[in-house]
């Protein structure tokens, strides 16, 4: 090995450090029995909650999660309800726009991109003023269904810039054939196109459901009590004297395992799609 | 196809989504539009026409103009160090041939942990007596008041940045690396150029697209910045060292008062800055094409 490889290597190997020590010291967190911090710092004593549910083992135990998932349940289904229905929704109107996009030759398409693109860019605590005012004027504040129309709309941009891309590369003679044969473009569009377009479709999706899942800003305005999301709930343990740092870590392996498993799935299906095709010829 | 029945279906599929964005977002925007003309403030329940007072105001609130340079000084911080730090990164991965997959994977981690999880795994590190004191500790170095005083706890936010979003800049610039073509840089080495004047002459030019698309993404990005200052320091701890503009917007509008007429001008006036800086880096960017 070159000396320079070996500095590359002992590089990488400390972002890699300082990468994941944070994050195993944090969640080692979320199965400590002693979850309190006082004003002294990390001296407080265990918690009686769960005690008996759950017997430690080593000093470690399950009960911070099961914690918060009887008691913070409200949060997590809220959270699984909107991410779920905000990325349906914005993938069914993504995808019929990015269609015309990339198939029409639409005099300005081209700003459209553009359009879509600056609204990508524009900070999200600006749009929450204009948002509270409408749910506040058509009382949707604290509903989980103010959350889906936000997310809805913060998400179509980005999805329509993503799949334009990947309906571009998708040959148009598949469905010229279909439309010579007397197929309407709307047809054309469900029973051709649409099962093309699968990789692209996953690709959107995972990506929606890591912004919804994480969402913060917006879920901390509009919602107050019912509709709260799993960052609000996180945020609520903030207290300036007591941190209960077992439930918060375990709150917060909540608001990130389910998206590295759907990434992980996601990684395999697109590896198997490729070699499926590859195979095909 | 006829022209005019084209032009009909293609509306009809773009129709959808467009009639959504119109409703839920430019709709409201123009309302909001409207209410920065007015003294329009849900605790007070006050709600009239004041022309451009609110306007005058932001002018000379000395809190705009804190939290705008706060985060102009993030943009800088940030983006130069996150810029150093990807750059060096993608230029290590490139070097090295094994594990390199495993190392993207784990590069990978901090961006697609939510926000509110990376400002928590720091409000732990940093907390009194949490990780950061013990290592300090351990190693018998003095201890550093990481969030507790004015200028240090902007320095830990900025940090965190740095480790929520180098990975970004490696994973960008090292795909920008390996789509380089390989021939410019072995007629280079034909020719006898050193290693440095092919990083210097050949490649970076190359590469140049790549890096400012994503400065102007990251840049762009760093105006949002709010979750990790919400859940850390909210804008403290003194003397508002952290308040960035998307916090400052925050504190007025909503955990404040719901001063929501002049927040809403200054949410418009933030709006122009954010595309007057774009369109500075867009003309950036086109001019060097």
């Amino acid at each position: 090995m070159k000396r320079d490889e070996a500095l590359a290597y002992f590089y990488l190997g400390l972002a890699v450090v300082i990468v994941i020590v944070p994050l195993t010291w944090f969640f080692e967190m979320s199965l400590e029995s002693k979850w309190f911090t006082g004003p002294f710092g990390f001296t407080g004593g265990s918690i009686v909650y769960f005690k008996e549910a759950f017997p430690e083992w080593n000093g470690k135990t399950l009960q911070n999660y099961y914690f918060v998932l009887t008691d913070r349940a409200l949060p997590i289904l809220n959270t699984l309800v909107v991410s779920c229905a905000s990325t349906v929704a914005a993938l069914f109107l993504s995808m019929l726009a990015a269609y015309a996009l990339a198939r029409f030759k639409i005099r300005g398409s081209e700003n459209v991109a553009y359009w879509l693109l600056s609204l990508r860019l524009t900070p999200s605590v600006v749009i929450v003023i204009p948002m509270f005012l409408f749910m506040r004027n058509i009382g949707l504040i604290d509903s989980p269904f103010a959350l889906v129309l936000v997310y809805t709309m913060s998400l179509i941009p980005f999805d329509v810039w993503l799949l334009r891309g990947f309906f571009q590369e998708i040959p148009v003679e598949l469905e010229e054939a279909a439309w010579i044969d007397g197929c309407s473009r709307w047809r054309s569009f469900v029973t051709i196109f649409v099962p093309l377009t699968g990789g692209g479709l996953i690709a959107a999706s995972i990506f929606n459901m890591i912004f919804c899942w994480g969402e913060y800003l917006f879920a901390l305005i509009l919602t107050r009590t019912n509709a709260i999301t799993i960052p609000v709930a996180l945020y609520l343990f903030r207290s300036p004297t007591m941190m209960p740092w077992g439930p918060i870590a375990a709150m917060a392996m909540v608001a990130t395992v389910p998206l590295f498993i759907l990434v992980l799935a996601v990684h395999k299906y697109f590896v198997r799609g490729i070699t499926l095709g590859a195979v095909r010829g | 196809m006829p022209r005019k029945k084209r032009d009909v279906t293609s509306l009809l599929f773009l129709l959808p989504a467009l009639v959504f964005v119109i409703v839920v977002l430019i709709f409201p925007m123009l309302s909001m539009f409207y209410v920065s003309f007015r003294d329009y403030n849900i605790s007070a329940g006050t709600d009239r026409f004041t022309g451009l007072q609110n306007y005058v105001r932001l002018l000379t609130d000395p809190s705009v103009w804190g939290s705008l340079t706060i985060t102009g000084a993030f943009m800088l911080v940030c983006g130069s160090a996150e810029f150093g730090l990807g750059l060096s990164l993608a230029m290590a991965l490139n070097r090295i041939g094994r594990f390199r997959r495993y190392i993207m994977a784990i590069l990978l981690v901090p961006m697609l942990l939510p926000s509110v999880v990376v400002g928590w795994v720091w409000m732990f590190m940093f907390y009194f007596r949490g990780p950061l004191y013990t290592i300090l500790d351990f190693l018998g170095l003095p201890q550093f008041p990481w969030i507790s005083e004015s200028p240090q706890a902007l320095f830990s936010l900025m940090g965190v940045d740095i480790w929520q979003w180098t990975p970004f800049m490696t994973l960008v610039l090292f795909a920008g690396l390996q789509s380089l073509p390989i021939e410019p840089s072995e007629a280079a080495t034909v020719d006898g150029a050193s290693a440095w004047q092919i990083w210097r002459h050949v490649r970076l030019p190359l590469l140049r697209d790549v890096m400012l698309i994503a400065v102007l993404l990251r840049a762009m990005d760093i105006f949002r910045l709010f979750d990790i200052v919400s859940i850390i320091t909210r804008g403290g701890p003194y003397s508002d060292i952290t308040q960035t503009i998307s916090y400052y917007i925050y504190n007025v509008g909503f955990a404040l008062q719901y001063d929501l007429g002049y927040t809403s001008a200054v949410a418009i006036f933030v709006l122009v800055v954010v595309f007057a800086a774009f369109q500075r880096f867009h003309m950036i960017l086109r001019g060097t094409r």
